[in-house]
């Protein structure tokens, strides 16, 4: 059992880590502060349940994202949630996976940075449908297990398995595309690309 | 009988380059066992191509993952500090 009185303490240091999710799931900065506002006076009236040792992390996740997913996620709901066509594997590595040889001295992911700025990557991830977006974020921004994400999301490892596969696929096209699109390749990775 | 290598991928055919791919976000995820981590470990190092499928795929994850990252504005902190006082006061 948690103390109420250390919550402060305990659950404020994963604010931004909250807050970033918050806006890749609700893609508006007012209804994701409400919902990180949400997250937290659920998570305060209810600690006396958490167990003392156990992740607090993926437990406030659990919160925010049942939140999401009860409250925000009705009123936002898309036309793009149908599923997407099949992408190959290692999309992006089969298009410019040989670039960052190309500047000497400078590290692929240097090279990476350059080319996938902040409002790209933002964009290309919030694109995602929701059933691939929320495994992404837990996984690929936060390092939640597979385990984790699965009762974070309440749906089978397998399940989560394969969302973070085709979505993983479906993420790399979009910042494949983005970066297609601004011109930002070089002419030969666009040429060989769409032969 | 000898295979035509494919220029394009060093790796197409070869079984042991398939399992590393098959396996490639297991991996990256920390969800191998010790045995498979081992064995694709070995193999990342010995095969090139294969490791530098690993770096990109690494390396795209921390981009992703530090695009994604958000700071906090000030007023929501405080905003929810004070919610979580008032409920404590009751």
């Amino acid at each position: 059992m948690a103390d109420q009185a250390s919550f402060a303490e305990d659950a404020m240091p994963l604010m931004s880590s909250l807050y970033s999710a918050a806006l890749r799931m609700t893609r508006s900065p007012a209804d994701a502060e409400d919902l990180v506002q949400e997250t937290y006076l659920k998570a305060y009236r209810a600690y006396e349940r958490f167990e003392a040792g156990t992740n607090l992390k993926a437990w406030m996740y659990r919160i925010l994202t049942n939140t999401y997913i009860n409250a925000y996620r009705k009123k936002q709901r898309r036309p793009d949630e149908q599923d997407l066509e099949d992408v190959e594997d290692l999309y992006l590595y089969r298009r410019i996976g040989g670039l960052e040889g190309a500047a000497l001295g400078r590290s692929a992911e240097d090279e990476l940075m350059d080319l996938f700025g902040e409002a790209e990557v933002k964009e290309a991830v919030e694109a995602l449908p929701e059933h691939y977006r929320l495994p992404i974020l837990l996984a690929d921004v936060e390092g939640f297990a597979y385990k984790e994400i699965a009762e974070i999301l309440d749906v089978p490892i397998g399940t989560v398995m394969s969302r973070l596969h085709r979505g993983r696929k479906q993420l790399q096209k979009r910042l494949y595309n983005f970066a297609e699109q601004r011109r930002l390749l070089p002419d030969d990775a666009i040429s060989e690309a769409t032969t | 009988m000898m295979q035509t290598p494919d220029p394009d991928d060093p790796c197409a055919g070869n079984p042991d380059c398939q399992q590393a791919l098959a396996e490639i976000y297991g991996y990256l995820d920390g969800e191998l066992t010790v045995e498979r981590r081992t064995i694709i470990r070995t193999h990342l190092d010995l095969c090139s191509p294969c490791g530098d499928r690993y770096t990109f795929e690494t390396e795209l994850r921390q981009v992703v993952s530090m695009r994604c990252q958000e700071s906090v504005p000030d007023a929501l902190k405080n905003r929810i500090a004070e919610a979580i006082r008032q409920e404590m006061q009751g």
